[in-house]
């Protein structure tokens, strides 16, 4: 019994393809800004937030250069870290809306709240990773 | 959980990445072990004890806190 082959990670060189990705994302965010091309708004932000998503999914899924059970407790530490904000703050996103505009409304979508909780994965990874090590 | 693995690594003159190596797991794992920030499986202990060939009881003991 081997707990870093119970969890099924992609190889460590899709790391690369993650970065790569992440890189066009940025790169294609700014080619409004640099007025090279013309987009429709929405259509390029559901593009954008795609691209960090996938990119932040695969960063997420892929093994460390030296996988094994400890960072693989850390990975779950962190993901259910990052499940809890993001149930949290589904929860009382609203009630501070109420509190600053008045309405129990939920401003941010889905795409966003998924951002939301892999920028807190990492984090927290990271800082358990170096914390400990 | 307290472990004697670092006196065991001393006295079989051993570097963590060495002992890492042999076990198959980083070297941040075994100085998270040998600062008792990280409990091992039972595997990784098997392993370690092994390697010291001393039983799992004379490598790890538990502390009034487990």
């Amino acid at each position: 019994m081997n707990p870093s082959k119970d969890l099924k990670l992609l190889p460590h060189h899709f790391r690369k393809y993650a970065f790569s990705l992440l890189v066009a994302t940025v790169l294609f965010s700014m080619l409004p800004l640099l007025k090279l091309v013309s987009i429709d708004k929405n259509i390029g932000f559901l593009i954008i937030k795609s691209g960090f998503l996938t990119a932040f999914l695969l960063l997420a899924l892929t093994k460390e250069k030296m996988e094994d059970e400890r960072t693989i407790r850390l990975r779950v530490l962190s993901f259910s870290g990052a499940f809890i904000m993001g149930v949290v703050s589904g929860i009382t996103e609203p009630l501070i809306n109420l509190l600053i505009d008045g309405s129990f409304i939920s401003t941010r979508g889905t795409m966003e709240l998924l951002i939301s909780m892999f920028v807190f994965y990492f984090i927290t990874y990271y800082i358990l990773k170096y914390k400990n090590s | 959980m307290r472990n004697r693995i670092k006196i065991e690594r001393a006295i079989k003159d051993l570097t963590q990445e060495s002992l890492a190596k042999q076990v198959g797991v980083s070297r941040q794992t075994i100085n998270s072990i040998e600062k008792n920030r990280y409990a091992p499986s039972t595997v990784l202990a098997l392993k370690l004890s092994n390697v010291f060939e001393k039983s799992v009881n004379e490598l790890f003991e538990l502390d009034e806190t487990d």
